[in-house]
């Protein structure tokens, strides 16, 4: 008996719990450098959020899918770490625990499980967190002011910076990620070690990230070809995470289209959405709903431009049960 | 997984963990190099114009939590790491407006270096240059606390001043002792009496064998007492004796000592004895010149001087007039009014010979002059009186209770400190 079976199907070496396995190492420096800059409170918020899309994941499988076993595959952690990379430092752990709630349960399970979710996860708790709790991710900090400070577990709080310095940045201090923003965003080198990791296993395509950036850098710089308009976009770019939005949540294999064009429609597609709401829009938006906007429409491009190997067949393989 | 899947993981998070701890110290002890730079170049700009150095660290210290009105404080060093003074910033909202201030004060706390007012707010106090130049002037190098003249002479004066002993004749007056003490010196006492009221006081030794002052000697370091050197601390004596009129006020203990006097520690009974034979030489009319004369002549004048004491009882004349008071005082820590003032009423004079209450306890009426307060400092605390700006009383004083808050900070956190 044959049935039809959903995409995406990837043909890969290995499985997916080695694939995420590769993916938590790929973080694990931008981790670091987020504890390094903003304390042990980013452990905690890790902590909580993984435990919370682990969880989640593992109640609603057992509920939904009970006569399946539950499949550890670790992408509940990717997604916990992701999301808050994404957060500034100050966010409450309630309502990072909230939005990772409601990822798992309605951005993920809800529609089958790892593998079968329409958009990312992480960057849908991260939107989530935008609307509901929209003071809380403007709250920004400076880096290396308080490692040992927990503040309010509840009211996340962000503290006063120093009464004088400003946050004046240099190139360094760009290129080392120690500027205000959300905690995993920052550093670009770290982030580019981390694509790197990834990039050894075969598990990072650049299409998808490389189109998204190219298509934001040439879009702005035309018009804003001064060095106050440029740094101003650079601070925006990384303060908002181009780099790792491109790496991490856009680059995900679940919700990115398969074939390489589609993946620079995809891409480019994020990018001029970006500008167009950094432009005349909300600039704390810009980064995060064009890519789930993209994801949406990542059905369409899957339909349209198919993969070679799919091209001649029809678009739902069949398989031996 | 296999085994193999494990070792590589494991070894690309081991390369990964590396290479994140070494780009991350590496660019910290960059970046924290030149962020401490920009951070000092913005102090400096900043502070320069009120303490120029080399440092500036931010106070951290709980004491600050009691002074909400300081903003911050900032401790300034030299190139060798030498403390230099302190930055403050303090903003005080009034009945009239609100000001801002900044100042420097010296590394031990006891004088104001410089100060400038800020205008941040609509309702600020501001003075114009030429105005903040004149009280600069005033206060530059000043001694903390701070308070200005006209403001005792009007508010506290004749709150605190002290009645005058009964019966003296204007005059100067001396005392000396008979025989020098062991270490060579010779004490002597002056005394000025102007309508009734004591209005200077000196007090000194002159050595016998090299013939010269105490004082001098104790400001080179030729004579040496603990605490406070000699001068300064007979100077902070004779002060209080022309506030307070009556040595007795002066609550000698047992042993010598007083604690009614900050800075003086040492035994002051050779000259409560000596002033109080100048008191009973003016009383006798006997002035300066008669008593040395007397003293060259064996001691007779002396004793007439004695005789005229015991004949002495509250005579009509000792009835001052205060209208006649004369404004030349020296050596006065409270300036007399330029007015008239109002009459003070008399009283009968101390018992000589009685010096102090009970071992250092002030009797009577005499410990008023510890419940005035300037700011809530003490009198006897306020260090500098200045003229301040007689067109801007109002944005004069606000200016000083920024000073005096200043200053009731530094003398906490320096007893603090230790």
């Amino acid at each position: 008996m044959k049935r039809k079976q959903l995409a995406p199907h990837i043909h890969a070496d290995q499985p997916a719990a080695e694939r995420y396995m590769y993916v938590l190492v790929a973080l694990l420096p931008i981790v670091i450098g987020a504890v390094f800059y903003y304390g042990i409170r980013v452990l905690l918020l890790t902590a909580v959020s993984c435990s919370v899309f682990f969880f989640c994941d593992y109640l609603s499988s057992k509920k939904m899918y009970p006569e399946l076993p539950f499949h550890a595959d670790y992408s509940s952690l990717v997604s916990g770490m992701i999301l808050v990379m994404l957060v500034p430092v100050s966010s409450a752990f309630w309502a990072v625990a909230l939005a990772a709630a409601f990822s798992s349960l309605l951005v993920k399970q809800a529609f089958g499980g790892v593998g079968r979710n329409i958009f990312n996860p992480a960057l849908a708790a991260r939107a989530f967190l935008q609307i509901a709790f929209p003071a809380q991710m403007v709250a920004v900090e400076q880096p290396m002011e308080h490692f040992w400070g927990l503040r309010s577990l509840l009211t996340g709080k962000a503290l006063a910076s120093s009464a004088l310095v400003s946050a004046d940045v240099g190139m360094l201090d760009v290129i080392s990620g120690r500027i205000c923003g959300m905690v995993g965003t920052t550093s670009l080198v770290l982030i580019a070690i981390g694509a790197v990791i990834l990039f050894e296993r075969k598990l990072f395509s650049v299409y998808a990230p490389v189109s998204f950036f190219l298509v934001i850098v040439l879009g702005y710089i035309p018009f804003n070809w001064t060095s106050v308009g440029l740094m101003e976009f650079f601070l925006w770019c990384i303060r908002g995470g181009v780099l790792f939005i491109a790496v991490f949540p856009l680059h995900d294999c679940t919700t990115m289209p398969m074939d390489k064009w589609a993946q620079c429609l995809f891409g480019g597609g994020a990018g001029l959405l970006t500008l167009i709401l950094y432009r005349f829009g909300n600039a704390s938006y810009a980064m995060i709903y064009p890519v789930l906007m993209m994801n949406a429409l990542t059905p369409v491009f899957d339909y349209y431009i198919r993969p070679r190997a799919f091209s001649k067949a029809s678009w739902f393989r069949e398989v031996d049960k | 997984m296999t085994r193999s899947f494990f070792k590589g993981v494991t070894i690309r998070a081991l390369i990964a963990i590396v290479l994140a701890f070494g780009f991350l110290f590496t660019c910290y002890y960059r970046t924290e190099n030149r962020s401490q730079a920009k951070e000092q170049a913005k102090y400096k700009e900043e502070f320069g114009t009120l303490l120029m150095a080399e440092e500036y660290r931010p106070l951290k210290t709980d004491i600050l939590d009691n002074y909400q009105e300081i903003r911050y404080v900032y401790s300034a060093y030299d190139e060798n790491g030498k403390l230099m003074g302190y930055i403050l910033d303090v903003a005080m909202d009034l009945p009239d407006g609100s000001i801002h201030t900044q100042m420097s004060i010296s590394e031990n706390g006891e004088n104001l270096m410089d100060i400038r007012i800020l205008q941040d707010k609509d309702d600020s106090i501001m003075l114009d240059e030429e105005q903040m130049e004149t009280l600069k002037g005033q206060l530059r190098g000043a001694r903390i606390p701070v308070s200005v003249h006209q403001q005792i002479v009007d508010d506290v004066q004749y709150q605190v001043e002290y009645d005058p002993l009964l019966g003296l004749h204007d005059g100067v007056y001396y005392a000396e002792l008979p025989e020098p003490a062991k270490d060579g010196y010779l004490d002597h006492v002056e005394i000025e009496v102007r309508g009734g009221r004591i209005v200077r006081v000196e007090w000194d030794a002159v050595n016998k064998t090299t013939g010269r002052l105490r004082s001098t000697d104790s400001i080179e370091g030729e004579y040496n007492i603990s605490g406070n050197i000699w001068a300064e601390q007979a100077y902070r004596v004779q002060n209080r004796l022309v506030l307070v009129q009556d040595p007795m006020k002066l609550a000698m203990k047992s042993d010598g000592t007083t604690q009614i006097i900050d800075g003086v520690s040492m035994k002051i009974t050779v000259f409560i004895n000596l002033v109080n034979e100048c008191i009973a030489n003016s009383r006798a009319s006997m002035t300066k010149d008669m008593y040395l004369r007397s003293k060259e002549n064996g001691g007779e004048g002396s004793d007439e001087g004695d005789s005229e004491t015991k004949e002495t009882t509250a005579p009509a004349e000792t009835t001052m007039d205060p209208a006649s008071l004369d404004v030349t005082v020296t050596a006065t820590p409270t300036p007399l009014p330029t007015e008239a003032p109002t009459p003070t009423p008399t009283k009968a004079p101390s018992q000589i010979g009685v010096i102090g209450g009970e071992d250092g306890v002030v009797q009577g009426d005499t410990g008023n002059i510890l419940s005035e307060s300037v700011d809530g400092i003490p009198l006897s605390e306020i260090r500098t009186y200045i003229d301040g700006l007689p067109d801007m009383k109002m944005h004069c004083s606000a200016t000083l209770s920024t000073i005096n808050l200043a200053y009731k900070f530094m003398r906490e956190y320096l007893n603090w400190v230790g």
